[in-house]
């Protein structure tokens, strides 16, 4: 048998598993692993088989062996030879892992050493006939002196001919001048070669290239087929005995000629073009740039595909300084890069390759390199500071050059996106990882808006691809991250990730410096724009959690702006000392106030330029925006008050001022005396002018207007969904953890005016309440505030440990009577509720507090369901189990909460579809009840499926509350039930398969039962069996109903199966052919159908051959008239599509036409 | 998402320069010498000033400490092939504008050109002869493919099944061995 031949996978497939009962000796499986390895042209699917194969035989040492024959054959020599390393000293003294290290540093380059591990290896083992000849190999390379002696001592045997062959035409290939006549010696004279056997014939036609005139070489190459291995080789022989002869360009003539004699032959041209590409080379090394150029360009007319040359060309045109064609080329190189990402190649390894050149010009528009002899250049956008004694130097924003030169700004903004987003690519498809590990959904769709934007820059840097490819990466993004679920650990990340996060950083980090520092051009606003749209990309991978790793990296010390911003976010946020973890609020907060900076710079620049009443509204409206990215900042207020005093808009400049007042809250800053001075001015000018002016485009000021773009886009939703109250109290919650508790309010009484149902009514009141809550609490203890919110109750009450309760407004008493209730202290809690009810002064709010004040159970169980869910969310089902246990002794009515368990074992159960079904029972619930014992049977049945159920029904027994709610889950089961019944059906259909019981394994699926009969996977199972078991309409029958089916594999399905069908029906057609079983094999012909262009030919070349052998029946029965009339039938059905075959190149039917066509000849003469 | 329809690309005045203290520029080599070159240089660099302070006497800290601190830094940088890695990621200007060889030109190489005889020959004498390659059957199972192995590969041979689907249906590959002209004359016996 030979190998080559065999179907690895399906051999797999039915052998590929040593599952007990499967009958399949544990040594035949680890063969079939072993050998499928060296079948595959996947490294990883190889590498997983011989693992599988030394697990089954972990004492076998050849699997080891083939486990470094499995690495060199993917050029990784460094791995071979590391397994080889940790081998036993008892194995590796036998001549296989020698000879394989032999071989392992001989491909990896270490002739030298290689020769002399083989040497070991003969002084062990002399017999060993390869390692003779890898010595020989290795002495070519490293002595080649020595090879004819090494010739003369190796052994002459035709059972190592093929060793001869290898040994021989590799002397003529690297030393084709002084090895020819060796090589033919050992031919003729001393005949290491059998006379007439291939590996001679082989060697004759080395040696026949080895000698061909080079002038007329191409006589050579018209033997070979194009694209063969054969031509490959004569080419390097050709291209080794030119170079030893190069005088003043010969090889370059030669190869000019070889092509333009051959000019179809890609080797040929991947030859020339090396060549020319060598020379220029040299040239540029020889700074001829010029005649560089010409070589390059040259190359790039042969070869415009390879990005190499225009590299190449960019490069030669960076050399000569010539600015605009250099600009020009570099966006030529860009643009083909990206063409190729549209035509599909893009790799993790092509997208790095992308992203060096943007790398490069956003690195140099960053921070110029200092020019030889330590002149500072100064072009980037940022420059080293003049530091004082002692002092470490640092960076400043490059203001001159920035003035002189803003493209130098806008290079880097959009080179380092374009950066960033190849980067992301290079991460590959899952989104976990090039999200960088995103805490929960919400995280990561602000990353993926994030990456969106970026992607931009791919539009601006290159007019039309990029733009095509910004929007493909964008929609392939979003497609890849639906998928994407809430983690609640962080899992740690990769050194490639760790790596894009410190890149992120980094960039964060400059943009902080510039949007505090740069002062912008007041005629370029655009700028600015740009330099907003990068922070609002880079705001949602901000992780302050990146700073220790940075800063700890010793290796590549962190960038100065990245220890400034770590400076700016501890001073901004009070966290000097101890580690920093910002809440998401604190994150906006930080990127919307170095927005309103920026922004506030922008205005200020203008406003020094503004020279009419217009001009001046414009810069206020620029104010206005800074104000609503950072409602609490002084500056802006200040210089608002500033710009509007100086338009004489009185109004806004006291409106300014007073905010100013509210926000300082009387305490010493930068701004005070100069407020004083405009709090003066703007009294005198009141006196005289009263109001002032309005702006003619409206006053844009509202305070307290929610800056973050998140609560914009709740706004936005529940204008779409305007009664769900889940909505309002996500956007209420959002603006009161960044202090917008006024907007908050106002957001929960629209809850209440529109949310009308009993639930959704109650609800908005209880948020209405716990923001009043909340907002009392925000001026005594801020900290509690933001762990209530963060979901941490429990922690919350201890930071309201120091606000005191008698006198306290009643909200609060609510608020924390839920802290109490978190912190599983129910009396209390009560009393809390009570205590609020008490002061109550609302009467909205008394629905809220009543029931809670009375009992606590209600509101603990909702507790216990939204954690419920968020356990199940994660698939933490222990998680969720303990919160039930540690709830129900809570309970008065603990029947009331059997119904989350009831959740609990259906999640676990359809996690479990398709396993054996049992799992571990449930956990003591400690439950002080008559129905306690029917709780702890139903505990104990084995399958979560059962479990369910059972309790299900005591649910709906004992809690009449819970029975609609038990009722939808008892269906929910049947589904599910329904569901394991086809799982099981399909396993067992599975294993009798792998038995080869065909017909046993499309009878198991009937035990799927009815229900399960529009399911997909049966419907697909049944289709392949009866195609397997050749019951072709029952095949289609099965698939026709695939297409009513709604799961998403069944759309796959249906596209793959007219090629499967068409397979197996060819497969049948040619074996009834030679079973000469003409009828049923016309008739199946007839009844196939080809899904395309090749199969149509196959099945035609099948029903012309169907034909013929009729003819031929009817010829040998001498019936020549009948025989002529088939065989022109067979002919017909050739000859439309020989030119379609001939495309195609399927010569076969060409040969079959012409077959025909004589025998139909010597018919009509035998005839005549 | 933004418009950015009207915004060019941005050419500045300043055009990218090679840094002039780069580590291949300090050490005086090209950005495309191999790992090996480096290091080998590096290397003779670092014995020659230990010579030079060989002869000159244990004195005082001089230019060949210094020196031998500075091949230290530039082996930390490009000495090693996962530290050049990491640094010709971060520089990538070096090998940007250095005109080269293409990847493929590597093929022309006596390295690669020998592996080519070998891959010519299997292909010529096919994979079970043997020869100094990782696909060579002999080496894969240097005592032959035993009768039970062959016996349960048998069936997938040729025209045996391959996957269907996830469900490891086989299905055929092909139409098997394909027909052929010359079993025309054999099933016609003539």
């Amino acid at each position: 048998m030979n190998p080559a031949h065999v179907n690895w996978q399906a051999a797999l497939a039915a052998l590929g598993s040593a599952a007990p009962g499967t009958g399949t000796p544990r040594e035949l499986v680890a063969e079939v692993l072993a050998l499928a390895a060296r079948g595959s042209g996947d490294y990883a699917d190889a590498a997983g088989w011989l693992a599988g194969a030394v697990k089954l035989e972990p004492l076998n040492p050849l699997h080891r062996m083939r486990v470094v024959l499995h690495h060199l054959r993917f050029g990784a020599h460094a791995e071979a030879l590391s397994v080889l390393e940790r081998l036993p000293a008892s194995v590796r003294e036998l001549p296989l892992p020698g000879y394989l290290k032999a071989l392992a540093e001989l491909r990896g380059g270490e002739a030298r050493r290689a020769a002399n591990i083989a040497g070991s290896v003969l002084s062990l083992h002399a017999g060993h006939s390869l390692a003779r000849f890898l010595e020989a190999e290795a002495q070519l390379i490293s002595q080649p002196k020595r090879i004819e002696k090494a010739f003369s001592s190796l052994p002459r045997e035709p059972s190592l001919a093929s060793l001869w062959a290898d040994l021989l035409v590799k002397a003529l290939v690297s030393r084709p001048a002084e090895l020819l006549r060796s090589v033919e010696q050992q031919l003729e004279v001393r005949k290491v070669l059998p006379k007439g056997s291939p590996e001679e014939a082989l060697v004759r036609r080395a040696l026949a290239w080895s000698s061909a005139p080079l002038e007329s070489f191409e006589a050579e190459l018209e033997a070979l087929p194009p694209g063969s291995r054969a031509e490959e080789l004569a080419l390097l022989v050709f291209n080794q005995r030119a170079a030893t002869v190069d005088k003043d360009g010969s090889r370059l003539k030669l190869l000019r000629g070889l092509h333009a004699h051959a000019p179809e032959r890609k080797a040929v041209r991947r030859l020339y073009v090396a060549a020319l590409t060598g020379r220029a080379v040299e040239e540029a090394a020889a700074e001829r740039y010029p005649a560089a150029l010409r070589l390059v360009e040259a190359c790039l007319r042969m070869e415009p595909h390879e990005p190499l040359h225009r590299q190449n060309r960019a490069a030669l045109f960076t050399l000569m300084g010539d600015a605009e064609a250099y600009h020009d080329a570099w966006e030529d190189l860009e643009r083909h890069h990206y063409r190729l990402a549209l035509l599909g190649q893009l790799t993790p390894a092509s997208a790095l390759a992308m992203a060096r050149p943007h790398r490069m010009f956003a690195r140099q528009a960053r921070l110029t390199p200092e020019a030889a002899g330590g002149a500072p250049l100064r072009l980037g956008v940022f420059r080293p500071s003049d530091a004082k004694a002692g002092e470490e130097p640092g960076l400043e924003v490059n203001q001159q050059r920035l003035d002189t030169d803003p493209e130098q700004l806008r290079q880097w903004l959009h080179h380092r996106r374009a950066e960033l987003t190849f980067e992301h690519l290079a991460l590959g498809p899952e989104p976990e990882r090039f999200l960088l590990g995103p805490e929960d959904p919400r995280m990561a769709l602000a990353r993926l808006e994030g990456l969106a934007l970026g992607a931009e820059s791919l539009a601006v840097l290159v007019d039309g691809e990029g733009r095509l490819l910004a929007d493909m990466l964008t929609g392939s993004w979003r497609e890849l991250a639906k998928d994407l679920r809430t983690r609640y650990t962080r899992e740690g990340a990769g050194p490639e990730v760790q790596a894009l996060r410190a890149r992120h950083l980094e960039s964060f980090a400059d943009l902080a410096l510039l949007c505090r520092a740069w002062e912008p051009d007041a005629a370029r606003p655009d700028l600015v724009e740009e330099l907003l749209e990068f922070l609002r990309a880079e705001a949602p991978f901000f992780d302050e959690a990146t700073f220790a790793p940075v800063l700890a990296d010793h290796e590549s010390p962190p960038s100065w702006t990245v220890k400034v911003l770590q400076a700016y976010v501890r001073h901004t946020f009070a966290q000097p000392e101890r580690e920093l973890r910002l809440s998401e609020a604190q994150r906006r907060e930080l990127s919307e106030g170095l927005a309103a900076e920026v922004l506030l710079n922008l205005a200020v620049k203008r406003f020094e330029a503004a020279a009419t009443q217009e001009q001046l509204e414009q810069v206020l409206e620029g104010v206005d925006r800074a104000r609503k990215a950072n409602p609490q900042s002084l500056r802006v207020e200040f210089w608002a008050a500033r710009i509007a005093l100086r338009g004489d808009y009185l109004e806004e400049a006291k409106a300014a001022l007073s905010r100013f007042h509210a926000l300082s809250h009387g305490t010493e800053n930068p701004y005070q005396r100069h407020v004083e001075e405009l709090q003066n001015h703007l009294a005198e000018r009141q006196k005289a002018a009263g109001k002032g002016a309005r702006r003619a485009g409206g006053q844009g000021t509202r305070a307290g207007a929610p800056a973050e773009r998140r609560a914009e886009e709740l706004e936005a939703e529940i204008e779409r969904l305007p009664t769900s109250v889940q909505l309002y109290e996500e956007l209420a919650h959002a603006l009161a953890a960044s202090g917008h508790f006024d907007a908050a309010l106002e957001w929960s009484e629209r809850a209440i005016a529109r949310c009308l149902s009993r639930q959704g009514q109650l609800r908005a009141r209880a948020l209405n309440l716990e923001l009043l809550g909340l907002r009392a609490l925000w001026g005594p203890a801020p900290t509690a505030v933001q762990l209530y919110l963060s979901g941490s109750r429990g922690g919350a009450l201890d930071a309201m440990k120091g606000v005191p309760g008698q006198d306290a407004p009643y909200p609060l008493d609510y608020v924390r009577g839920m802290c109490l209730l978190a912190a599983r202290q129910p009396e209390a809690a009560q009393a809390s509720f009570g205590q609020a009810l008490a002061r109550c002064e609302r009467h909205l709010h008394l629905a809220v507090l009543r029931p809670l004040a009375q009992c606590v159970e209600e509101a603990l169980l909702e507790q216990l369901r939204r954690a419920v869910e968020d356990a199940l969310q994660g698939g933490a089902h222990a998680d969720a189990l303990r919160e039930v246990a540690q709830t129900l002794p809570e309970l008065k009515q603990p029947e009331a909460c059997l119904l989350e368990l009831v959740r609990i074992q259906l999640s676990e159960a359809a996690s479990t579809l398709g396993s054996e079904g049992a799992t571990a029972p449930l956990p003591a619930l400690g439950v002080v009840a008559p129905w306690a014992a029917r709780l702890r049977d139903a505990a104990a049945l084995p399958t979560p499926l059962a479990r369910a159920r059972r309790l299900a029904e005591l649910a709906a027994e004992l809690h009449a509350p819970s029975g609609r709610d038990a009722q939808v889950m008892l269906r929910k089961l049947e589904l599910l039930e329904q569901k394991a019944k086809s799982a099981a059906a399909l396993a067992e259909s599975g294993r009798l398969l792998r038995q080869g019981k065909l017909e046993a394994a499309l009878a198991a699926l009937d035990a799927a039962g009815e229900g399960a009969e529009g399911e997909a996977a049966i419907l697909w199972q049944r289709a392949l069996l009866s195609l397997r078991l050749e019951r072709f309409a029952e095949a289609d029958h099965a698939v026709a109903r695939l297409e009513h089916s709604r799961e998403g594999a069944a759309r796959e399905w249906l596209l793959r199966y007219p090629e499967l069908a068409f397979r197996q029906r060819l497969s049948v057609i040619n074996r009834l052919l030679r079973q000469d079983d003409r009828d049923a094999a016309a008739e199946l012909i007839a009844s196939t159908r080809a899904p395309g262009r090749e199969q149509e030919l196959e099945l035609a070349y099948c029903r012309a051959f169907c034909l013929a052998l009729k003819a031929y029946k009817h010829r040998s029965e001498g019936e020549r008239k009948e025989a002529v009339a088939a065989l022109t039938e067979a002919l017909d059905v050739v000859e439309p599509l020989l030119t379609a075959a001939r495309a195609a190149g399927m010569t076969r039917l060409a040969e079959l036409q012409s077959r025909l066509d004589q025998d139909l000849a010597a018919l009509q003469e035998e005839a005549r | 998402m933004s418009d950015v329809s009207g915004r060019k690309r941005p050419r500045p005045r300043a055009r990218v320069v090679i840094d002039p203290d780069n580590a291949y520029a300090q050490l005086g080599v090209s950005p495309l010498s191999s790992t090996e070159d480096i290091k080998a240089l590096l290397n003779d660099r670092r014995a020659s000033a230990i010579a030079r302070r060989r002869s000159r006497g244990q004195q005082q800290f001089g230019a060949e400490e210094a020196e031998m601190a500075r091949l230290q830094k530039l082996e930390a940088e490009i000495g090693t092939p996962r530290a050049r890695v990491a640094y010709d990621r971060e520089h990538p200007q070096n090998e940007l504008l250095t005109v080269q060889r293409g990847p493929g030109d590597r093929r022309l190489e006596p390295r690669h050109a020998l592996g080519v005889v070998t891959a010519w020959l299997q292909d010529e004498l096919g994979s079970t002869v043997a020869l100094p390659s990782p696909d060579s059957l002999p080496l894969w199972a240097p005592g032959g493919i035993s009768p039970e192995l062959a016996g349960a590969l048998a069936p997938f041979e040729a025209d045996a099944p391959d996957e269907g689907g996830r469900t490891g249906v086989g299905i055929a590959p092909g139409a098997g061995p394909t027909l052929q002209g010359e079993e025309l004359g054999k099933l016609s016996g003539k």
